[in-house]
């Protein structure tokens, strides 16, 4: 009896040695404008040629992350929730220790309506992350902050808190991109997404609404893979 | 052997049966609870610490201001005597804060619904600047530094390490014991006593006229409606239609409960009533009408003086004293 169980053990030690050892799927995101890798807090950009922008805070949710083959789930993260943040202590990888044969990945940009509903959780959903309305309860999806020529603000700043789990202004959004590499790179076109807004007049989003729909559409549309990578 | 280990199994699930019921009541005459319990089971430590959080005016900026000023055990758990609550630095609110009560069975908080569940709810206070104005990650910080907290938060958790998760459980914990389920008419109900034919006759008219909204046994059908008392034009509170952004929810308001309603004055969202009577005054020939006003309120309410009477007498039975002075509930020693 001892022995079957020392065995097991060894068995099961080695298997978590192993899963420690191959952290197989590799996710990177790279917010880029005009082909550059964004620099926070410095650089300034310009969308059209007579403005400029600059970009402060930007954090986001990834989560639900599956991967299929052939159109068959054939990997669940299990309580897949992770929290994107970039600028000072960036946090731009995901990686999740498994070596599984894969065409497709899917993932979520934001956090599910039941999670919404759940109550209090830790880790990367903990609120003291500052991913959460307190006034109107619900998470944000994804937070931009920046300051711009283009907005009559004070400090010319935008504030894009994008959130909303509740029919009819649910925000979260889903992803799919056709690779079998396990290590991807996607970026993020703040370019493309910063002239898809009208920052004149929509620098400032802080609840559920029609517009945040349409600003989380046109969020997820700036995720693409990274050309070199296919 | 088998037996043996057979009954130990029986003994001590019916030995958790009994501590639960003794960290929280679980009245006969409710139904089930609807707080889900598994993902925050309730454990004397973390009622404790949830406790001490609520009374601790360490959760605000200044450390001023603690759940319990706005919600004051003697008066159900409402603010006394501030028809609009006051926060930090003397600062007036925009609401009448509600009664605390059985909120285990609640789904959704504050008057217009913006809370979805009981472990969010603190994340509001603690962080509105009218209120106690702090940001949760500061109150983390300063009860990570503070010895006594450590040690209640290893006590709660095995762990010392404050987390925002653990903050909020535990104060929802705290919260989730304070059932009011003693009241005389729950007596009634048990068959533990009778009523006198006067609250008979209010009871029978409440079950005409108010129950559909304010709904037995929790004397709340957790519906938003408009009951007709018109907008305070100082205030401009359009009450579910700031959450729900729908036209059709305008000055739409949580029903709340009526329980311990002789202790919880003043009343409605606004605090514009100080008195039962002026309350069904407004019932009986102030509704005032509008596009969202409740079907059930388009007929008019008649009641005669004596049946007025009648309906408070019975109102008052719905005061339940072991909960206001329960000890269990009060400042933690
Ligand atoms: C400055 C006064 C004030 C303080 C401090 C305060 N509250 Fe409140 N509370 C209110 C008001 C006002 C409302 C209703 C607000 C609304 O509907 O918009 C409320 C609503 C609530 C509700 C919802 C009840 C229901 O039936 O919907 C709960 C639960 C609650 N508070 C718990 C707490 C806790 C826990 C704390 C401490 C972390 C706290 N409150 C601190 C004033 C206060
Ligand atoms: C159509 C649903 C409806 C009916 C019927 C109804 N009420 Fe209400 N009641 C409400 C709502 C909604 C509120 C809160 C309104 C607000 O604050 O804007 C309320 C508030 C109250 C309050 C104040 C409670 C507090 O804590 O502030 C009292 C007391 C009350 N009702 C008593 C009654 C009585 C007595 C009757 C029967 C004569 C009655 N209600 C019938 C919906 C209803």
């Amino acid at each position: 009896m001892i022995r079957f169980c020392a065995i097991i053990f060894i068995l099961i030690g080695f298997s978590v040695y192993l899963k420690a050892q191959n952290h197989n799927l590799v996710l990177q995101f790279n917010p880029k404008f005009h082909q550059e890798i964004v620099q926070f807090d410095e650089e300034y950009y310009s969308i059209t040629e007579k403005d400029s922008v600059q970009f402060d805070i930007f954090r986001c949710y990834i989560s639900n992350i599956q991967l299929l083959k052939n159109g068959k789930s054939v990997y669940k993260e299990k309580d897949s929730y992770h929290l994107l943040s970039f600028g000072e202590n960036p946090k731009n990888e995901i990686k999740i220790p498994i070596d599984i044969a894969f065409d497709q990945i899917e993932m979520q940009i934001g956090i599910d309506s039941l999670t919404n509903v759940s109550g209090a959780f830790g880790g990367a959903l903990d609120p003291t992350n500052g991913m959460y309305w307190t006034w109107q309860n619900g998470y944000i999806n994804f937070k931009l902050e920046g300051k711009s020529t283009l907005c009559n603000t004070r400090n010319h700043e935008f504030q894009y808190h994008i959130g909303g789990y509740q029919f009819p202004f649910s925000t979260i959004q889903t992803l799919k991109f056709h690779t079998s590499n396990p290590s991807i790179s996607i970026d993020i076109l703040l370019d493309k997404f910063m002239e898809n807004l009208n920052l004149s007049t929509t620098n400032h989003i802080m609840s559920p609404s029609t517009n945040a729909v349409e600003i989380a559409k046109s969020f997820a549309n700036s995720f693409i893979l990274e050309t070199n990578e296919k | 052997m088998r037996n043996s280990i057979l009954l130990l199994l029986i003994l001590s699930a019916f030995s958790f049966i009994i501590e639960e019921e003794e960290l929280m009541q679980k009245p006969k005459n409710f139904p089930k609870p609807t707080y889900n319990f598994k993902k925050n089971p309730l454990k004397k430590e973390t009622i404790e610490l949830g406790r001490t959080l609520f009374y601790d005016p360490i959760l605000s900026r200044n450390n001023t201001i603690a759940c319990s000023n706005c919600h004051l055990q003697y008066t159900a758990f409402t603010h006394v005597d501030h028809a609009l609550s006051h926060g930090i630095e003397d600062k007036i609110g925009i609401r009448n804060s509600p009664a605390l009560m059985n909120l285990a069975w609640q789904n959704t908080f504050m008057w217009d619904g913006a809370i979805n569940h009981l472990d969010m709810q603190s994340l509001a206070p603690i962080s509105n600047p009218l209120e106690m104005d702090e940001k949760i990650e500061n109150v983390v910080a300063k009860l990570q530094k503070d010895s006594k907290y450590r040690k209640l938060f290893y006590a709660a958790y095995q762990d010392s390490i404050v987390t925002g998760e653990h903050l909020l459980k535990s104060i929802s914990q705290f919260m989730l014991t304070l059932v009011s389920a003693n009241s005389k008419y729950d007596k009634m109900k048990r068959k533990e006593l009778e009523f006198s034919d006067q609250e008979k006759n209010g009871y029978k008219l409440f079950k005409k006229h108010c129950n559909n909204c304010h709904t037995e046994p929790l004397f709340t059908n957790f519906q938003f409606e408009n009951n007709g008392i018109g907008m305070d034009t100082s205030l401009k509170d359009f009450g579910r239609l700031r959450i729900t952004l729908n036209p059709s929810d305008s000055l739409k308001f949580k029903v709340p409960t009526l329980r311990n309603i002789e202790f919880s004055s003043p009343y409605m969202h606004d605090g514009r009533f100080k008195r039962l009577n002026e309350v069904l005054k407004h019932y009986t020939t102030g509704i005032k009408s509008s596009k969202t006003l409740a079907n059930k309120l388009k007929q008019p309410i008649n009641l005669t003086p004596n049946e007025k009477v009648d309906l408070i007498t019975f109102l008052l039975t719905l005061s339940d004293k072991e909960f206001l002075f329960n000890p269990k509930f009060g400042y933690p020693k």
